[in-house]
């Protein structure tokens, strides 16, 4: 019997989830060579440019946002120009993370065939006289992660993000004496889980989709689901009751809410939006609140909020543009659709009408639901948002994909292959396909693979 | 120097008070208090550090005398006088739940807008004047108006000595404090660095004084920042002056590490210096011509010539778009430090 085949009973047993390390080589491993994941595609960037279509106007707005997206905040804007930095951190600006391969993408790496950088956290835990020390879990060969504990000491829930740097020690923060959590403590107790960050570009079409077309696409192909296990639903705001869709549980309602609570918890920024300071130790606060807001003072782009620029920018920046296909591009297209990971990794979707021209009525290929499935305890991270479960994520859309170095909420792999396998254990909706998957050819699968990496 | 003299001011104040035995008990403290009050504040240390040190002991006074005005007034100016944002915000916030513990009390709620002055003086202003709708004859608020009036931010001369006329009437022989409390003068420090590593001196030492020298100035910023008796010119000014010093401090740890033969870590600091220059490009105040003009004394002194000269051109294009002869003149300074005979 081949080994894929085994393998194959045996997850219809449930015994799958007790192999996490198998690999695509184990599987298929009778002296065939395993197909590979051919790693981020190089070439110039198909992502960070806005649309081509804007409007002079709105050209400028976007330019001038692209360069507050890259401004560096120190703590009174002593050092850097931008005011706010602290006290707890994991940036200094929002381009430190969103960086691969372009502005306004996802975590940067060594990996990259464009641009490779050690993770920047790494040099920030001491910058400027902080006198952080690197979490286990920061390293220069790694993804930039963000920490959440899952439950409090008195264990009740917790599930925020505790800042892994703070800015005691630093020149601009005379006085501040703020511990770090403890980090290895709380590893060892394993009790924290981490997050990447989710890259931005296209992510005005995404603002625009009606949530009609979002249900009507849930809704769709439910036979085949249903076959295979899929269900799905979406997370909403308990505000408005409308479907909320940033994130990695698309806990956020909107570009404006998502970068409002990106600068407060991971640079630390008050702002309009979330106005109040975290870990806010009296003798390391040095702003008032909040510390971005819009200034009345000067009507011009310099009184703009740094968190309207943020949305600007990420509202205006175009979709990854992916590689000419090719045979076997085409080919993994198919697969890709037949096996059915398109079945939640919808490859079109449709905007509604907009305010802002390019952004309206356009058929868009995001390769997401932006719907919350479960995924099983592989994946699970113990944290609710919302009405996202503790092992429920919002479907990771795969445009750009093929220039992305790290997978999965957590980052834990760059390797598509494990990627794919890592959607499968108990509990997942990807159960089903990730057997069919188990199924193909290696030609198949690299085809696939292929596929992925022409996003 | 200046914190002596407030110092002093504030004793006299408290010692001219504590004269008069027949005045009001809100005029002046006990003896007993006015002693305390001296023995709180006689060991003051200056820098942020110090913070809990400074104020412990008025807190411990105010804790031991939780009714006493002075004991009050003391503590807030003591932390005022040494807390950031963080403390005056906690303060303001403290007050407030006094006042409102107290709902009946006038006392807490002078208190409450008296923790205002400086933070949201307007604010502060109408809080005394209702305190003295309920209260005409409350002197602590005809003095506080009467501070308020004198500060140059907020200068009314004649209210000031409407307030102050009506405050000696109540209060015969005592006097307004001063405020805002004098501002410590900036660091020397970093120019005492320069000077020493001009002289051939330590440079690990010159960098840890240098370094130290900027500290105390990031602390100085802060008792400018959060307070409205300073306007925002003057705030601006402040901020700026200190970029100016972390571009000199950063060329100077650079060519301490170049003397002490760390040249992996002066080119490191080199590059963040870089970084750092190319974000100040769009701006367009002083702080990119300043960093430019680093780069180039650094890459001069490095015998980096090339990279000198791009940032001499990025100079000239500066200047192209805003002639300004002072700047032609540091400029032309410049590039003799690049023609000059190879080092």
């Amino acid at each position: 019997m081949k080994a894929w085949k085994v393998l194959v009973a045996a997850s219809c047993f449930g015994l799958f989830m007790l192999m996490p390390g198998v690999t695509q080589a184990q599987q298929r491993g009778n002296g065939q060579r395993s197909a590979t994941d051919p790693g981020p595609r190089g070439g110039s960037p198909g992502a960070g440019e806005p649309y081509s279509s804007l409007d002079t106007n709105t050209s400028t707005f976007f330019t001038n946002a692209a360069d507050v997206f890259q401004e560096v905040d120190s703590v009174s804007g002593t050092i850097e120009g931008g005011t706010g930095l602290g006290p707890t951190f994991n940036g200094n600006s929002c381009a430190q993370c969103h960086a691969e391969p372009a502005v306004g993408g996802s975590s940067p790496g060594m990996n990259s065939r464009l641009n490779p950088v050690p993770n920047p956290q790494v040099a920030l835990a001491t910058l400027d006289g902080a006198s952080n020390s690197v979490p286990s879990f920061i390293t220069p060969n790694g993804p930039v992660r963000e920490a959440r504990f899952v439950r409090n000491a008195d264990g009740s829930a917790d599930g925020g993000v505790h800042g892994l740097f703070t800015i005691a020690g630093r020149t601009d923060a005379p006085g501040c004496s703020l511990t770090q959590p403890n980090f290895e403590q709380q590893v060892a107790q394993h009790n924290v889980i981490f997050r990447i960050p989710t890259p931005l570009f296209g992510l005005g079409l995404v603002e625009n989709t009606p949530d009609s077309v979002l249900q009507a696409n849930l809704a769709g192909n439910r036979r085949a689901k249903a076959a295979l296990g899929i269900s799905g639903h979406f997370n909403t705001s308990g505000n408005d009751g409308t479907i909320t869709r940033f994130g990695w549980k698309a806990q956020n309602k909107s570009l404006m809410v998502f970068s409002g609570e990106a600068y407060n918890v991971e640079v630390g920024v008050s702002n309009e939006n979330f106005p109040n300071e975290r870990s806010a130790v009296a003798g390391c606060v040095f702003n008032g609140s909040p510390e971005d807001g819009t200034n009345p003072d000067d009507s011009g782009p310099e009184g703009t909020s740094d968190v309207v620029n943020f949305t600007a920018f990420m509202r205006f920046l175009a979709p990854p543009t992916p590689a000419p296909a090719t045979p076997s591009t085409q080919n993994g297209q198919s697969v890709f659709n037949n096996v059915g990971c398109a079945l939640c990794h919808s490859t079109t979707l449709t905007t509604g009408p907009a305010k802002y021209n390019p952004l309206g009525n356009l058929t868009y290929n995001p390769f997401s639901d932006f719907a919350l499935h479960s995924m099983g305890s592989a994946l699970a991270d113990g944290v609710s948002q919302g009405d996202a479960g503790p092992d429920e994520f919002r479907t990771a859309p795969l445009w750009g994909v093929g220039q992305r170095l790290f997978f999965l909420h957590d980052g834990r792999t760059s390797d598509l292959v494990q990627a794919i396998q890592a959607h499968a254990s108990r509990g997942s909706e990807a159960n089903g396909v990730i057997n069919r998957f188990n199924r193909l050819s290696n030609s198949q699968v690299q085809d696939l693979l292929n596929f992925l990496r022409s996003l | 120097m200046g914190w002596t003299r407030y110092q002093s001011a504030l004793l006299l104040v408290l010692s001219s008070v504590a004269a008069g035995a027949s005045t009001p008990p809100v005029c002046r403290p006990s003896p007993a208090i006015a002693e305390e009050l001296k023995r709180a504040g006689s060991s003051q240390l200056v820098g942020a550090a110090y913070f809990e040190q400074n104020v412990a002991p008025f807190r411990a006074l105010r804790d031991r005398h939780p009714d006493n005005l002075f004991a009050h007034e003391a503590y807030q100016d003591a932390v005022q006088r040494f807390g950031i944002e963080g403390w005056l915000r906690a303060l303001i916030e403290e007050y407030l739940d006094f006042s409102i513990q107290h709902s009946g009390n006038v006392i807490y709620r002078y208190l409450y807008n008296r923790s205002l002055i400086g933070r949201n003086t307007a604010s502060a202003i109408r809080g005394m004047n209702e305190v003295l709708t309920e209260q005409p004859d409350f002197a602590p608020a005809h003095r506080s108006l009467a501070e308020i009036y004198a500060m140059e931010a907020f200068r009314d001369e004649e209210k000031e000595a409407i307030e102050r006329k009506k405050f000696a009437g109540l209060c015969p022989g005592s006097a307004p404090a001063l405020r805002p409390p004098p501002l410590p003068e900036p660091s020397p420090l970093l120019e005492h660095a320069e000077q020493l590593l001009a002289e051939n001196g330590d440079p690990e030492h010159a960098a840890a004084m240098a370094l130290q020298g900027v500290r105390d100035d990031e602390w100085r910023l802060q008792r400018i920042r959060p307070f409205d008796w300073y306007s925002a010119d003057f705030k601006r000014r402040s901020q700026a002056e200190l970029q100016a010093k972390y571009w000199r401090l950063w060329s100077l740890q650079v060519r301490c590490y170049r003397k002490a033969g760390q040249a992996g870590k002066a080119s490191d600091l080199l590059a963040t210096m870089e970084q750092r220059a190319v974000l100040l490009r769009s701006r367009a105040d002083a702080a990119y011509w300043d960093a430019l003009a680093a780069l180039v004394r650094l890459y001069a002194e490095g015998n980096e010539k090339e990279r000198a000269r791009e940032k001499l051109n990025s100079m000239q294009q500066l200047l192209a778009l805003r002639p300004d002869p002072q700047r032609t003149s540091e400029f032309e300074k410049l590039r003799g430090l690049i023609q000059g005979p190879e080092r």
